[in-house]
């Protein structure tokens, strides 16, 4: 029954109903400014930039096939929007053509993976704590950056027991961190 | 920018219970390298902070709507259509279906089976030259030259049919009486194949041996009667009263004369009839109406035919 009113939501989102419209809106308004905000840290902007999001949406020609489908296309168009208005302000924003666009957006992505590199080294650490096998799929994973099928051909282990390593590991690790991590506030509540 | 980009995503994803496996490890990670980060991450998924959120997204929330909605202009919405689920459909199809099987189960007319002996509105009569009277329904089933094949063309008309019965070995000069009474009109087919619709309280009456003498028809009441298109055939005779109608082939015109309006009305429909009364002779053309009342003629040219046929369709 729910599947059905959604998607008699999306149907009407798609032909721009007034009230259709109004329900998408209240679903995503406080999820989008929620976006923005975390992501600018400053609030009359993430409220044009949520604002601008659903304009966006409402301009978009092609038809939705389903509520996550219109989450989805908030979620990308604010995470971009913020993008752009933090490494170039709002109106350099408006100003930057398709092409500079996509080219920032590649530095910059790059820019990300660097400063990435500094927190990896505790994730590394961590990893050097769980079973031989499953280090040596999460070190393929992490270091090398190789997908499932690759490092089961380098491995020569099937592909379904790389993928259940790979989420078996995720969870020993995230339980390893959690551990460390808690040790770690008490730490930092005893030091303030 | 204090903390990267990619890890307010993850915070933001951490709050709205996002977050996958990988982005996990990754974010607990970036909070283990330092104190700094670590507040940072506690005090953006506070209650406090939360609720902050939430209040400020609620007070642009009004605003914000008005100002998308005038940039961007809406469609009204659509009258509700109710649509049922295709398994109701068929389920309230099964049950009409099953209320129509069962109504005609119950209202069967078993009378219809066993020969009839519901007592019904007489209709018509059929009287032989005797004066005996036969069954209408003996008629139909027992006489059949031919005729009864042309039944199915002619039922269209939504009348009851009768194919005229004659005896062409009859010494007798009598007549068959075919008689309609309050609740009955009769389409008879006459042994030449002319045509014969007869209102209701009327009566035709036919000579038995139909071939041998002169084709003559004694009529009271309302009568139509249309000629078979054959050019051979011998003049055809309708008396009504001391009125008597001469047709020739190709005509096809209607007779009233009830007794009770002490007025007889001939109209022509198609072809020319001659009428002759005590004082005249006259000769009627396609669509000329003439009264008879009182040793008085009128004629009225140019008569509404469906008027004076409305009976035979109604």
């Amino acid at each position: 029954m729910e599947e059905r009113s959604s998607q008699q939501l999306v149907g009407g989102f798609n032909r721009r109903q007034a009230s259709a419209v109004s329900a998408v809106y209240d679903k995503y308004q406080e999820y989008t400014f929620d976006m923005a905000s975390t992501l600018v840290h400053h609030h009359p902007d993430a409220t044009d930039l949520a604002a601008e999001a659903f304009l966006a949406l409402l301009e978009r020609k092609e038809r939705f096939e389903s509520i996550d489908a219109i989450r989805g296309f908030l979620y990308n168009n604010v995470r971009n929007a913020c993008y752009d208005y933090l490494r170039h302000g709002r109106i350099a924003r408006r100003k930057l053509d398709e092409l500079a666009y996509h080219q920032t957006l590649i530095q910059d992505d790059r820019a990300d993976k660097e400063t990435r590199q500094a927190w990896r080294q505790i994730i590394l650490q961590s990893i050097e704590l769980l079973p031989a096998k499953t280090r040596q799929v999460l070190m393929l994973h992490f270091n090398e950056e190789l997908n499932t099928r690759q490092i089961a051909l380098r491995l020569g282990m099937s592909e379904k027991t790389v993928s259940n390593q790979k989420s078996d590991g995720l969870k020993r690790l995230k339980a390893i961190m959690q551990a460390s991590g808690t040790s770690f506030i008490i730490i930092l509540f005893l030091l303030s | 920018m204090n903390e990267p980009f990619h890890i307010r995503e993850l915070v933001f994803k951490y709050n709205q219970h996002e977050l996958g496996p990988e982005d996990e490890i990754e974010l607990l990670a970036w909070r283990r390298l330092s104190p700094e980060n670590e507040l940072y991450f506690q005090e953006e998924i506070s209650p406090a902070r939360r609720e902050a959120v939430r209040q400020a997204a609620a007070a642009v929330k009004e605003s914000n709507y008005r100002r998308i909605v005038a940039e961007y202009p809406l469609q009204p919405d659509e009258a509700p259509v109710i649509r049922l689920p295709r398994k109701w459909v068929f389920r309230i199809a099964g049950c009409l279906l099953g209320a129509v099987v069962l109504y005609k189960i119950l209202t069967f007319d078993l009378d219809r089976l066993t020969g009839g002996s519901k007592p019904a509105v007489m209709e018509a009569r059929f009287t032989n030259a005797q004066g005996i009277e036969q069954s209408l329904e003996d008629i139909k089933n027992g006489f059949n030259d031919g005729r009864a094949a042309r039944q199915r063309d002619k039922a269209r008309r939504k009348m009851p049919f009768l194919a005229a019965p004659y005896d062409t070995s009859a010494a007798t000069r009598g007549f068959n009486t075919m008689v309609t009474y309050e609740h009955g009109r009769y389409l008879m087919q006459l042994p030449d194949e002319s045509y014969c619709w007869q209102n209701v309280n009327s009566s035709v009456a036919y000579p038995v041996n139909f071939f041998r003498d002169t084709p003559k028809l004694r009529v009271t009441g309302e009568v139509f009667i249309e000629l078979p298109r054959k050019s051979d055939l011998p003049p055809f005779e309708v008396s009504t009263g001391k009125i008597s109608i001469t047709a020739f082939a190709t005509v096809r015109f209607s007779v009233r004369a009830y007794p009770k309006d002490s007025a007889v009305t001939i109209t022509a429909v198609e072809g020319q009839i001659q009428v002759k009364s005590d004082s005249s002779v006259i000769m009627l053309q396609p669509k000329e109406q003439l009264t008879l009342s009182h040793g008085k003629a009128i004629l009225h040219k140019d008569v509404d035919i469906e008027k004076v046929l409305a009976w035979k369709t109604n």
